[in-house]
């Protein structure tokens, strides 16, 4: 059994997954062998084709943020951060970690009018939405339901999209199930008090939150964790999860087998010579368990029924433990709530946390497979600044930073997730839209995004939605997504679209009107939405050809009239009234929409 | 069998009128394939198999009440276990289940797992090790449905639709397969619904004409978008009587069993059922949430197999139902409880070449030596017997080596009928 799980730990580890790899039959490039087994033609990358000539200003938008957002960040304000690309990029992280006040969320929250529960605290969530919801806007779901569109409102419209897509990050790490019991009714709070406020901060810190919190307690069964009744649920996943992660579990071997490492914490939990366990086994999950009986929330009359964190004494396991300490008694008797907090402590602060955070992020926003000086770097500052106050926002500094991040390798390399994808398209052609409770183009957009697969909260395993881009190459995934995308341009009310393709278009071509012809309409806007154009312009290129192709198609189902000549002017008031045969709005949204979902977007 | 390739198809159909209303002839020809089909039903989140099929008498009964004094399946009342007259009977809700094992479809494989050098109790890692049908390794870098793909002799690459997925998304059975149907609904399947429609839709494909990943990966969707379009996929009437419980799993199971009757030439379809993670609150008694959610696994898969079954392709489906890992024999609290992560646990395997009615594999008890560290069903059947068994006594693939690498003296479970034992590689 040993020998196995070291060969699996190597294997995890990945420096000798690659020869062993190659001794399995499933690298060969023939299209058939002589058993007659046929062979996919191997595939070398996710990639589909990248965006010519990109510029660096659009790679930092699309993957420190939710894209080119005419006006706000494109290279013209790029330009205005400092005086070369690293000394802007290093100046962007810093003023996005930083934030500031939110001026365009803040104004459209408040012409909403209805988001009412992002005032209310933790205590005032549970009252009202938990021991006494009515309906509508006191139901218990509500604070769910206002996350759920919130999240859409933020990052479409967020001066600080970098400090969103951390925030999607760590609600990803640290995933709950928004309909989960107790989330639902407070994730308000899960969102402000235990998710913003922490990261950036300490991830101690922050861990001790989320193992606090009503919504956690209740997800993972810990509220039910006790002496009597223990529930191994919420200890498995803090440690294969939220902190070491699968990638150090030793498997069913007794602790005492597992090779230890020395850290320089001494005393407490650490014994005196400071000597660990490098990986758990499941007797770690066990003790573990032990540690946090007790831990659940106040959530009966008799205790006041507060939606508080409660630590219930009658219900712990009082007697001695050993976690992650190759079986020696580490967790003395009769310490009380102070057991969890060790476990919490040795967990936050062990080097395989680390690591595994660091490979995370650096999967979630550089590359599904990250260069691994990358994740040392990056896990190294975790690592030594983890009693530091501001430890994550050291780490997100050294990542976004580092050599790897901008090499060019890696642009590109990753499929926008369907949020992304919606979210990016509606900030590049400007979509007036602001995503609210209790709204009609609100419901409908949520019905599209439903399909896609990605709507926040609505992952029901702790371990979040996938992050790997292949995950999100499936003919569902792809079709929902640009079908959503499709209806947020097509979308109006009374006449008044949402996206403002037609004003837009008109009002840059009025001043000369005979150049609106189809090639320099879809130039501009491929332009405008990539904000870059090719030496010699986008003529020939297969994304351009595409769309221009689609542009000038005959009028269906007819044959009077011929296909439009790709460089003929269109008149003006065709494009405005949408005239028969051609219908050149419908046309126009329907460009915008191949530009959207074409390689050059989907991948960032 | 006169087949069409997946592109003339397309063609076909779009002759037909592809984008609008035209009512679509069985696609491959008029007579039905005959490829064998796996249906690989996955039950996320570790399905307590001990409370599906509970024991009924002997001293592992005395265990199993000792083990689940609170949710335990009870022998009388309203939640009565169902009695086949065997050691083991089913869940009161796994009337479906029962009805196919009474009618000889149904085989259950007792005590399957990963081999027990590779347990775990991750979720994660337990699924993957599975799909990936390497239990000792995480990192190979293709699912074993799609190296059954690359080997089986009824892939001839002139299928319409090779795989489908009743799902949003593939599972990691098929990981580095990017030719799959993926949909877990027809209606409104398109990126663009108005005039222009089927340009958007060309244009989409025009954008995407590499070899990566992606490029395939759309590719497929827009062949989807077509096929999907092509055919009439509304008012469906299930043949046999067969009834679809309403739920998602329902109609995702419906699917499957339209698309196959549409004879695309389909070898694989997989869905998914999650919801068994029941730590807490399983339900006392054998009822509450996990009767919900066993009857929607039973009723749903009885009524895929009645129509097709009814459909003349009994012979041709083999439908497996599992799970990553079995639960821990013993409950894990008092009233309102759940179990934890265990190891072991049954799998069911459906279909006309299924010597059903029967038990296979072994259940070794329910004592504390018996049980798997004391704690859990102990896993003595390696996945890839049961799997390995079906590749090659009905799915006709012989390539198991390349199927499920590293995997060796491989022994067959014999729950295919004798006289149906397809020759491998003879096509």
């Amino acid at each position: 059994m040993k020998k196995t799980n070291q060969q699996r730990r190597q294997l995890l580890a990945g420096g000798v997954a690659t020869s062993l790899l190659a001794a399995l039959p499933m690298t060969s490039h023939t299209a058939t062998n002589s058993s007659g087994i046929r062979r996919h033609k191997l595939v070398d990358a996710i990639q589909a084709a990248n965006l010519p000539q990109q510029r660096f200003s659009h790679m930092v938008y699309s993957r420190l943020g939710y894209g080119i957002t005419p006006g706000v960040f494109d290279q013209f304000h790029w330009n205005q951060l400092g005086a070369n690309d690293t000394q802007r990029l290093s100046n962007f992280v810093a003023q996005q970690l930083a934030g500031g006040v939110d001026g365009p969320v803040d104004t459209r929250i408040a012409q909403a009018g209805n988001y009412v529960t992002l005032d209310k605290s933790l205590a005032l969530l549970w009252n009202h939405h938990h021991v006494n919801p009515g309906s509508g806007e006191r139901s218990s779901s509500r604070p769910r339901y206002e996350m759920q569109r919130l999240k859409f409102l933020r990052a479409t419209y967020t001066l600080f999209p970098l400090r969103e897509r951390i925030a999607d990050f760590w609600h990803n790490h640290f995933s709950l199930n928004g309909d989960s019991f107790y989330a639902r009714s407070t994730l308000t709070s899960w969102d402000r008090d235990v998710i913003r406020t922490h990261m950036l901060g300490n991830f101690q810190a922050f861990l001790y939150a989320t193992a606090r919190h009503p919504a956690m307690l209740y997800y993972l069964d810990n509220y039910n964790n006790s002496v009597s009744e223990p529930n191994e649920n919420y200890a498995r996943e803090l440690i294969e999860l939220h902190t070491l992660g699968v990638e150090n579990y030793y498997g069913l071997e007794d602790q005492n087998q597992v090779p230890t490492i020395q850290v320089t914490e001494r005393g407490g939990p650490w014994g005196s010579d400071g000597i660990v366990q490098e990986f758990y086994v499941d007797n770690d999950v066990y003790e573990a368990t032990r540690c946090l009986t007790g831990w659940r929330v106040n959530d009966s009359s008799s205790t006041g029924d507060t939606g508080a964190f409660m630590y219930d004494d009658d219900r712990h396991d009082r007697f001695q433990k050993s976690v992650l300490s190759g079986g020696m008694i580490n967790i003395p008797a009769n310490q009380g709530m102070q057991d969890g907090i060790d476990v919490i402590r040795l967990l936050a602060n062990h080097p395989g946390t680390a690591k595994h955070i660091a490979g995370k992020l650096a999967r979630f926003f550089v590359a599904d497979d990250p260069p691994q000086n990358l994740i040392d770097d990056v896990a190294d500052v975790f690592y030594q600044n983890r009693y530091q106050a501001n430890q994550l926002e050291l780490v997100f500094t050294e990542l976004f930073n580092h050599a790897e991040f901008v090499n060019p390798a890696n642009w590109q390399t990753k499929l926008k997730r369907p949020f992304d994808t919606v979210v990016s398209a509606m900030r590049a052609v400007q979509t007036n839209f602001t995503i609210k409770p209790d709204d009609d183009n609100s419901n409908n957009f949520e019905w599209r995004m439903d399909d896609t697969g990605h709507y926040p909260f609505e992952w029901q395993p702790p371990d979040g939605f996938p992050v790997q881009s292949n995950y999100w190459m499936s003919s569902t995934a792809l079709i929902q997504t640009w079908k959503t995308v499709d209806w947020v341009m097509d979308r109006s009310n009374s006449g008044n679209y949402i996206t403002p393709l037609r004003q837009l278009t008109v009002s840059v071509f009025t001043p000369n009107p005979d150049d609106m012809t189809p090639e320099n309409l879809v130039s501009w806007w491929m332009t405008r939405i990539f904000n870059t154009a090719p030496t010699g312009g986008w003529m020939g290129d297969p994304v351009f050809e595409s769309v221009v192709t689609f542009l000038t198609q005959q009028p269906p189902d007819q044959t009077t009239f011929p296909g439009w000549p790709r460089d003929l002017t269109i008149p003006m008031e065709d494009l405005e009234d949408n005239s028969w045969p051609y219908r050149w709005h419908e046309r126009l949204r329907g460009a915008v929409s191949l530009i959207l979902a074409s390689p050059y977007f989907m991948q960032r | 069998m006169k087949k069409m390739k997946r592109r003339a198809f397309l063609q076909s159909a779009a002759a037909l009128g592809a984008f609008s209303t035209v009512n679509f002839a069985r696609a491959g020809g008029t007579s039905p394939g005959s490829q064998p089909i796996i249906i690989d039903l996955f039950m996320r989140g570790g399905m307590d198999g001990l409370n599906v099929i509970p024991p009924i008498s002997g001293p592992n009964r005395t265990f199993y009440e000792q083990l689940r004094p609170n949710i335990q399946v009870p022998l009388t009342g309203s939640n009565a276990v169902l009695d086949v007259g065997e050691a083991l009977g089913f869940h009161p809700a796994a009337s479906g289940l029962r009805d196919m094992y009474v009618d000889g479809d149904l085989a259950i494989i007792h005590g399957t797992g990963l081999p027990q050098e590779n347990v775990t109790r991750s979720h994660f890692d337990a699924m993957k090790l599975r799909e990936l049908g390497t239990p000792a390794s995480l990192s190979t870098t293709s699912g074993w449905l799609t190296r059954h793909l690359e080997s089986t002799p009824h892939i001839t690459g002139t299928e319409i639709i090779p795989v489908l997925v009743s799902n949003d998304s593939n599972p990691i059975s098929l990981q580095a397969y990017y030719n799959a149907l993926t949909v877990d609904q027809v209606g409104g399947y398109h990126p663009n619904s108005g005039s222009l429609a089927e340009k958007h839709a060309e244009a989409i494909g025009n954008m995407y004409q590499g070899n990566s990943a992606l490029d395939l990966s759309v590719t497929g969707a827009m062949d989807t978008l077509a096929i999907i379009d092509a055919l009439d996929l509304d008012d469906y009437n299930p043949a046999g009587g067969a009834v679809y419980p309403d739920s998602s799993f329902g109609d995702q199971l419906m699917l499957i069993a339209q698309l196959i009757k549409e004879d695309l030439d389909i070898n694989v379809a997989t869905a998914d059922l999650s919801g068994w993670d029941t730590h807490n609150g399983q339900g006392d008694g054998g009822g509450g949430n996990f009767y919900g959610r066993v009857q929607n696994m039973s009723d749903a898969v009885k009524a895929l197999w009645q129509d097709l079954n009814a459909s003349g392709l009994g012979n041709q489906v083999t439908i497996v139902v599992h799970s990553e890992f079995g639960r821990r024999a013993r409950q894990n609290g008092q009233s309102g409880s759940g179990t934890d992560h265990g190891s072991g646990n049954v799998m069911f395997v459906i279909g006309g070449k299924i010597n059903g009615g029967q038990s296979y594999g072994e259940f070794v008890g329910l004592s504390n030596e018996q049980l798997f560290g004391g704690e859990d069903i102990a896993p003595v059947v390696d996945f890839r017997q049961v799997y390995g068994t079906i590749v090659q006594e009905i799915l006709g693939n012989s390539n198991l080596n390349h199927v499920f690498p590293g995997y060796q003296n491989h022994v067959s479970m014999d729950f295919t009928s004798s006289d149906i034992i397809f020759k491998a590689g003879f096509e």
